[in-house]
């Protein structure tokens, strides 16, 4: 044990000794200290440089499950006193405008880091370990006490350029990558949030019963439950659960424009073919989101005369349409004559609904009036077919009663309706190809068009 | 492995003194990595007001750096924690001044905090609690220098029962663990409930029963470190009222019987609570039922004695309270030895800056019998605001010098 020790002894002085032959010259003019105070300062700058803050699109982690992993809009604009004004309005605000202001800082202790290291009822709602009221449902709620949404309060800033049109924020526990983006001079935050909201439930209603179509250079993708924000994206002729792939996305408004961001990279790969594309833009007038990259990158609605032949048929759902629905001015003459007709009888036209019978396999159009509290319907019956690109044709048959039959003798302005359905229909939005809930189906009169909801 | 270890140890220990020797004639190291500049606080800061408070309260005069913007290193990274409410953070600093720091500086020494405070206190928002156990961490001490004080964002200085559990102490408790680091509490101690401490069992364990096995509360009962120091800060913060009542539920030795809760419900009605018990579910769902341990039939009914009295039974030995009013006498004892200070004083002190007092100085009652909360009543310097917010005004008076 001696000669061990003795030994380690002659070589630990030994290389005490080699280490002092060459002194080196400090590569460095200031301490590490002084470096890492310059870093904080330089990047407090950089999130000052905005005046009127930055949109952060906030992912607290990757879990595939909402709230734990959706995204979330949080506006913040850093001051010079080291105070920061929180927004923002979701789930947890229960979906009204909240703003808070607390403290910041850029620490130094894993580089430079965005610490929101005062509560703020905004942003620490993601951070805060209490249990969740409205997750889960009645009969098992989820219990997230001690875990919460399991956010992150500090952030690595791995990218800030020195011109701060965006820095690139990395959560320090969870590791979620979150995009600061500018909010121009002069918005308002309540307003800006509002903007996004309104584009959101617009575009992705929460009603919306169908999916959403992204198109890349080596084939379609569905995008379904894109409304909750983290879309199932998976090949179009996949299958919805072996192929399950989800991805949390944002929309952020710059300017007058609409962005969708999601949360990861979307990769494609095919043989030598490698592409990928994570932020599109949304161009009204071709209603398509683009890919700000690669523009082979687009997210596209659904066709609509697919999904109305799916929706009318297989899910059988009733579409409705009244003298008040938008139509054209040759369709609103059929209409008011039709009313003029059911009031000169001392009725009151109520509206008409195109509907499928399935023990009949055929599709019905219900025209409905009222007499005093009662409302009655007369149903007029159609053969249909679809040619290849879904377009739905619909044959006139005949009433489909004795009552349907006479009503049509005593108000023959019936028959101008029933007339104008009869022959090919083609079905488009009324608004975007993103919310079939408003279509609008074009006659074989082009002249005669009108709008009908579910 | 103990023997490869110290080799490793011995090694480094060599290699640094060859190291020194060696370059004996460089006597300049170069400037240190840390941040030693002495930076003033920033007047343009929104937290000057507060930055202040803490620099000439406690980090000037004892060097306590209180920090309240949370350090997640310094925090447990294990768990989802969040930081503290700035305001929340100013109640908490003026109440740590007001019921702590003030109350040992006044009967013990400036010298007494300067020694023996801890240098770091973290005060972090949220509750820190531990899912897999059942339990909530109120606050951590680690070794004789830090103190963590969490759930800052639900101080509420008009509920002062929840702000003494919480923080109060929390306070004293965490503070009792660094004096007892510094000057450890007679073994004597260890001994007094040695058979009787369960460091798994104690989360389900109701207040009564734990006062009837000698322990102050539940928690005491874990283990006789955190007896120690529960001792001290419950006699200093619990009030009057609730200190007598603790005592006297320490008078009885209880048991528990597995029953289930209809059962239960069935032979409560209309019976007297204390010899049918008290119904508590256990963190896994099972119920059992508490109750003081007296003389009973063979129908399990209490067997009154000739005077129609119930017959309270001890069979452990003990009596709770003599064991409780036994520890308190080791740890008055020992804060006197140590550091010349009385508990008594303490409690005194603690209590009359909470509670309303009488110009005797003995304590008014509200209708129901109960302390009345001192911090939400007119201050005696100012009525027109309350205690709390001249207690705030520390902190407040800054800001005139903020720009």
């Amino acid at each position: 044990m001696k000669k061990i020790i003795s030994l380690t002894l002659l070589l630990a002085a030994g290389i005490g000794f080699t280490a002092c032959v060459n002194e080196e010259d400090d590569l460095f003019d200031k301490t590490a200290a002084e470096r890492l105070n310059e870093a904080s300062a330089l990047y407090s700058s950089r999130l000052m440089a905005q005046p009127n803050g930055w949109a952060m699109q906030l992912y607290p982690t990757n879990d595939n499950e909402a709230p734990y992993g959706s995204g979330y809009l949080v506006l913040c604009r850093f001051n010079k006193d080291h105070s920061v004004v929180v927004s923002m309005k979701n789930q947890f605000t229960d979906n009204v405008y909240r703003t808070d202001t607390s403290l910041w800082e850029v620490i130094t202790d894993n580089g430079p880091v965005l610490s929101f290291n005062s509560h703020n009822d905004c942003l620490h709602a993601f951070t805060d370990p209490e249990d969740i009221l409205w997750t889960g449902n009645q009969d098992e709620p989820n219990n997230e006490t001690g875990t919460g949404v399991g956010g992150d309060y500090e952030f690595i800033i791995v990218d800030a350029p020195e011109d701060a049109s965006y820095m690139m924020l990395k959560g320090k526990k969870r590791g979620t990558y979150n995009l600061f983006t500018p909010v121009e001079e002069g918005v308002e935050y309540e307003n800006y949030l509002a903007d996004v909201e309104t584009f959101m439930k617009t575009m992705f209603p929460s009603s919306n019963p169908t999916f959403d179509v992204l198109h890349t250079p080596t084939g379609d993708f569905k995008m379904t439950g894109i409304d909750d924000g983290i879309p199932n994206i998976f090949p179009y002729d996949g299958d919805e659960i072996i192929d399950e792939s989800f991805n949390a996305f944002l929309i952020t408004k710059r300017g007058d424009d609409y962005y969708l961001r999601l949360r990861d990279s979307f990769k494609i790969e095919n043989g030598e073919e490698e592409a990928s594309e994570q932020e599109f833009m949304y161009h009204p007038d071709q209603d398509l989101f683009i890919g700000t990259g690669d523009d082979r990158f687009i997210i596209d609605g659904d066709e609509p005369n697919r999904f109305f032949r799916q929706a009318l048929i297989d899910e059988t759902r009733q579409w409705r349409w009244n003298a008040k629905s938008e139509m054209s001015a040759a369709y609103g003459d059929l209409m008011t004559r039709l009313s003029e007709a059911f009031k000169s009888k001392k009725l009151t036209y109520d509206r008409n609904i195109l509907k499928y019978n399935t023990s009949k396999d055929k599709v019905v159009m219900t025209v409905s009036y009222k007499r005093n509290t009662s409302t009655i319907s007369l149903d007029y019956i159609f053969g249909y077919s679809f040619d290849e690109s879904n377009k739905l044709t619909l044959t006139y048959e005949g009433p489909n009663d004795k009552a349907a039959e006479t009503m049509l003798t005593q108000i023959p302005e019936i028959k101008g309706i029933v007339d104008a359905m009869n022959g090919q229909l083609n079905v488009k939005p009324s608004g975007t190809r993103f919310n079939l809930n408003n279509l609008r189906i074009e006659t074989k009169d082009s002249n005669l068009w009108f709008d009908i909801v579910k | 492995m103990m023997k490869s270890f110290r080799n490793i140890l011995f090694c480094a220990l060599a290699l640094t003194t060859a190291g020194f020797m060696s370059c004996s004639d460089d006597d300049d190291f170069g400037p240190t990595i840390f941040d030693t500049v002495n930076h003033p606080l920033d007047r343009t800061s929104y937290s000057f007001p507060l930055d202040t408070f803490l620099k000439a309260n406690f980090l000037e005069p004892f060097n306590v750096k209180m920090i309240y913007r949370m350090e997640d290193i310094g925090s447990d990274m294990q768990k989802n924690l969040t930081p503290a409410d700035y305001n929340k953070s100013i109640d908490l600093a003026v109440l740590s001044k007001y019921l702590w720091f003030d109350v040992y500086e006044k009967y013990g020494t400036a010298e007494f905090l300067k020694a023996n405070s801890p240098r770091i206190i973290h005060v972090i928002g949220s509750k820190n609690y531990n899912p897999t156990q059942g339990t909530e961490t109120l606050g951590v001490a680690e070794g004789g220098l830090k103190i963590t004080l969490y759930n800052t964002n639900n101080l509420d200085a008009s509920n002062l029962d929840v702000m003494n559990e919480y923080f109060f102490k929390t306070m004293h408790h965490e503070f009792g663990h660094i004096l007892d680091q510094t000057n450890l509490r007679p073994t004597a101690f260890n001994l007094v409930s040695k058979s009787q401490y369960d460091a798994s069992t104690w989360t389900n364990l109701p207040d009564s029963v734990a006062a009837g096995r000698g322990f102050v509360s539940p928690y005491a009962s874990s283990e006789a470190r955190e007896d120690w120091v529960e001792v001290l800060a419950n006699y200093i913060t619990m009030d009057t009222l609730r200190w007598v009542q603790l005592l006297e539920s320490a008078q009885y030795e209880w048991e528990d019987i597995d029953m289930d809760f209809d059962t239960y419900k069935k032979r409560a009605a209309g019976a007297d609570r204390d010899t049918v018990g008290y119904y508590h579910e256990a963190d896994n769902g099972d119920g059992k039922v508490y109750r003081r341990l007296c003389a009973r039939n063979a129908d399990d009914f209490v067997a009154l004695d000739e005077n129609g009295q119930v017959q309270w039974l001890h069979k452990a030995g003990f009596i709770g309270q003599e064991v409780i009013l036994q520890k308190l006498a080791m740890v008055r004892k020992w804060m006197m030895d140590n550091w010349g200070i009385s508990i008594d004083d303490l409690r005194r002190e603690v209590q009359q800056r909470q509670y309303v007092t009488n110009a005797d100085g003995s304590f008014q009652t509200d209708f129901m019998g109960r302390l009345i909360n001192r911090l939400d009543k007119p201050s005696p310097n100012n009525p027109s605001i309350t205690v709390m917010d001249e207690l705030r005004n520390w902190v407040n008076q800054f800001k005139s010098l903020q720009q």
